[in-house]
């Protein structure tokens, strides 16, 4: 043996205590048991579904929103009509707006 | 005829592999979650692994967390165990509990900032260890300083005795790469404990 291996061989590691053995023994006992845990494959599997279904959920709703119209939008609608019929296109206005009848056809 | 060859060949070395893995007996017990298995492979294994893990981090506690969490592991992982793969059971331990302790040495890695870091002192505690020489103190406190890979390769070659294949098995790490890390680890040893030679009078 070198020097450096006589060295190592005097560093021995201590037995572990006597009590670990038991202390693993009774944490295996109350973890899911081995033969019911369910593997790590079939976790990855249900993680992936779960993920894909939310991704696709998030990507749907956005078109399934009604639009919404904001304040801003209520108060230009209301400055724009004030200022229609201020200039005298409130007729061509309305016109522009109501949607066509038969008679217009 | 060249394709039954080579079927009969590859059928006896897992005849080989299986029969050479000595805890496969324990397999089926453990698959079945039976306690009784899991003691017999603490009998057989644990004073190894706790040895590894000692080695690994020169802290007593730490080395039977480690040894709780690697053999637990393996508890949970029996039922999926691929029984015609490449490691044995042994072989499979070994790598959790190194890569345990290496995962363990980088979670406490300091992160720098302004406040003055918790002093760390690598020396084996006294009051855990019955009577160690101030040379195996040393020894250790030499390992701690080498990088993490470099003194899992010596753990794993000296004090474990394990095959230059195991070992690279048990790191994950090609032959070659598991013989240079042994290699640099060595050389690295030697200056550290030259450095303290004085009191070693090597």
């Amino acid at each position: 043996m070198t020097d450096l291996e006589n060295m190592l061989a005097e560093n021995k590691a201590p037995a572990p205590r006597g009590s670990l053995s038991d202390s693993i023994l009774s944490a295996a006992q109350t973890m899911t048991p081995a033969n019911d845990a369910p593997s790590r494959r079939s976790r990855w599997a249900v993680g992936s579904i779960a993920a894909m279904a939310i991704a696709a959920f998030l990507v749907i709703q956005p078109f399934n929103q009604a639009p919404v119209e904001t304040e801003a939008e209520l108060v230009a609608a209301a400055e724009w009509e004030d200022l229609a019929q201020t200039v005298g296109f409130s007729d061509l206005y309305a016109w522009v707006e109501e949607t066509p009848t038969e008679e217009d056809s | 005829m060249k394709g039954a060859n080579a079927k009969a060949v590859r059928a006896n070395v897992e005849d080989n592999r299986l029969s050479s893995d000595p805890d496969i007996d324990l397999l089926p017990g453990l698959r079945a979650g039976e306690p009784a298995a899991l003691k017999t492979l603490m009998n057989r294994h644990l004073d190894r692994i706790h040895g590894l893990a000692w080695h690994m981090s020169g802290d007593r506690a730490l080395a039977e967390d480690v040894s709780q969490e690697t053999f637990l592991r393996f508890w949970q992982t029996a039922p999926s165990w691929d029984a015609s793969g490449n490691a044995t059971i042994l072989t499979w331990l070994r790598r959790v509990a190194t890569r345990i302790c290496i995962d363990e040495k980088r979670r406490k890695r300091p992160i720098y900032t302004d406040e003055v870091p918790e002093q760390i002192d690598l020396t084996p505690r006294p009051d855990l260890e019955l009577v160690r020489s101030d040379t195996a103190n040393a020894v250790q406190s030499a390992m701690m300083r080498l990088p993490e890979r470099q003194r899992a390769a010596l753990v794993l070659s000296f004090y474990q005795q394990v095959s230059q294949a195991e070992g690279s098995a048990a790191m994950g790490v090609s032959e070659k790469a598991y013989e240079s890390l042994l290699s640099r680890a060595k050389v690295k040893l030697k200056s550290e404990l030259m450095t303290g030679k004085e009191s070693l009078a090597l």
